[in-house]
């Protein structure tokens, strides 16, 4: 693939992507306030899809570095294995501290891709193989979906953030709103209620990101929680790299009526893990999700939202008042 | 399912069980200790539990996440994914 985000075409002698070799090269980006950068011998190596290029960093720091390799192949794992996702990845224990393995159907039993990691999440290294690649017409996304997320996920355990299933919307008077949710209950439908109704950022669909800001991303002086777009949108397919200190939190459900109900910490902490996305083969990276979302509900108000998908629901939430 | 939200009062502590499918984690609420109508403080109120069910399936990653629309993958991950999931 190509700058511009175009497939190259592996076929044999068809001026493929392996040859000819070219400088190293690097990208960057970052999700989260979390800032990655890609170090491979390929320009297709490093290339990011949309909506991935909105987050596109020219920043020279990082948190995380991942050096891309092409391998023949990639043989089964021996190691110990410690996670099972199901159809999409495995992860192992390794010398150097995780070995993400990722499968396809589509392309056999063996790995397609396996990602090296230390236990800090600082330092990867992605290895790809050409020969299940060389079984598509065109080369995928080498961070492409989940290895993209599942990385910005685990590093998370090492901030004080979190990501969640919900749709962050922010309005023009800086209210910035965040409705949780599980899939199906309603964040494209009300993220859609909003657009239609107001002029409205909405950070993410589907995945937002919630971090205490240090004051690195906010302007000058400024401090608090602070929700992010991300790239892995829903399917109303918002997605943006910006970000807003966050108001409230509203937990959603579909209901009779448009019922606000303000939950308690414990609650709130209960209800917000049950949508988020956290590692859960170590526990030390559920504890550091848990204490997160207590400092997170200490700060925000936590809401449960019990909504019809109409109009009203977002006339509800417009009049409303902590 | 319908979920039963008791309410729960600040300060509450978190109790992780493994039960059913691993995945279930209990409330428990223990508050007011000590404290009296006389004072001017909320009555006492027994602990009482919530469940509250996670969803393993949607929170790992596990799926293709929305086939056709983009997604984290995009419709050019260039792959046939047996299932989707969110």
């Amino acid at each position: 693939m190509n700058s511009n985000g175009v497939a190259a075409d592996l076929t044999p002698g068809a001026g493929t992507i392996l040859s000819p070799r070219v400088t190293p090269v690097c990208n960057s980006f970052s999700v989260g306030g979390i800032r990655v950068r890609l170090l491979g011998e390929y320009p297709a190596d490093i290339a990011l899809f949309p909506p991935a290029t909105l987050f596109r960093s020219e920043n020279s720091e990082f948190d995380v570095e991942v050096e891309v390799e092409w391998v023949s192949d990639i043989p089964s794992s021996m190691s110990r294995q410690m996670f099972d996702a199901g159809s999409t990845w495995r992860l192992y224990e390794s010398e150097l501290g995780y070995q993400f393995d990722f499968h396809s159907e589509t392309l056999g039993p063996q790995p397609y891709r396996r990602l090296l990691v230390d236990r800090k999440f600082t330092q990867a290294k992605l290895y790809l193989s050409e020969d299940c690649f060389s079984r598509l017409p065109a080369i995928p996304e080498p961070l492409g979906y989940p290895l993209d997320e599942l990385l910005i996920m685990h590093r998370l355990t090492q901030e004080r953030a979190i990501e969640l299933h919900g749709t962050g919307i922010v309005r023009a008077n800086d209210v910035a709103n965040l409705f949780v949710g599980h899939s199906g209950a309603g964040k494209s439908t009300t993220t859609r209620l909003w657009t239609s109704r107001e002029e409205v950022e909405v950070l993410s669909d589907d995945r937002i990101i919630v971090r205490y800001d240090d004051g690195r991303d906010g302007p000058a002086g400024t401090t608090g929680m602070r929700m992010y777009g991300t790239p892995w949108h829903g399917e109303a397919m918002f997605a943006s790299p910006n970000s807003a200190p966050l108001t409230r939190i509203f937990i959603l459900e579909h209901g009779h009526g448009n019922v606000i109900t303000r939950l308690s910490r414990s609650q709130a902490v209960g209800e917000l893990f049950a949508r988020a996305f956290v590692p859960f083969h170590r526990h030390e990276y559920v504890e550091a999700g848990l204490s997160f979302l207590e400092e997170l509900v200490g700060t925000v108000p936590c809401y449960r939202y019990l909504f019809e998908p109409d109009e009203r629901a977002v006339e509800k939430i417009q009049q409303f008042n902590d | 399912m319908q979920a039963h939200y008791p309410e729960v009062a600040d300060g509450a502590s978190i109790e992780h069980v493994a039960a059913g499918d691993g995945m279930n984690r209990k409330v428990v609420q223990d508050r007011d200790k000590g404290r009296s109508n006389d004072q001017g403080k909320k009555p006492y109120e027994a602990p009482h539990l919530a469940t509250i069910s996670l969803r393993p399936e949607e929170a790992v990653l596990g799926h293709c996440k929305v086939l056709g629309t983009g997604g984290a993958g995009g419709s050019a991950c260039g792959f046939t994914c047996p299932s989707a999931g969110s």
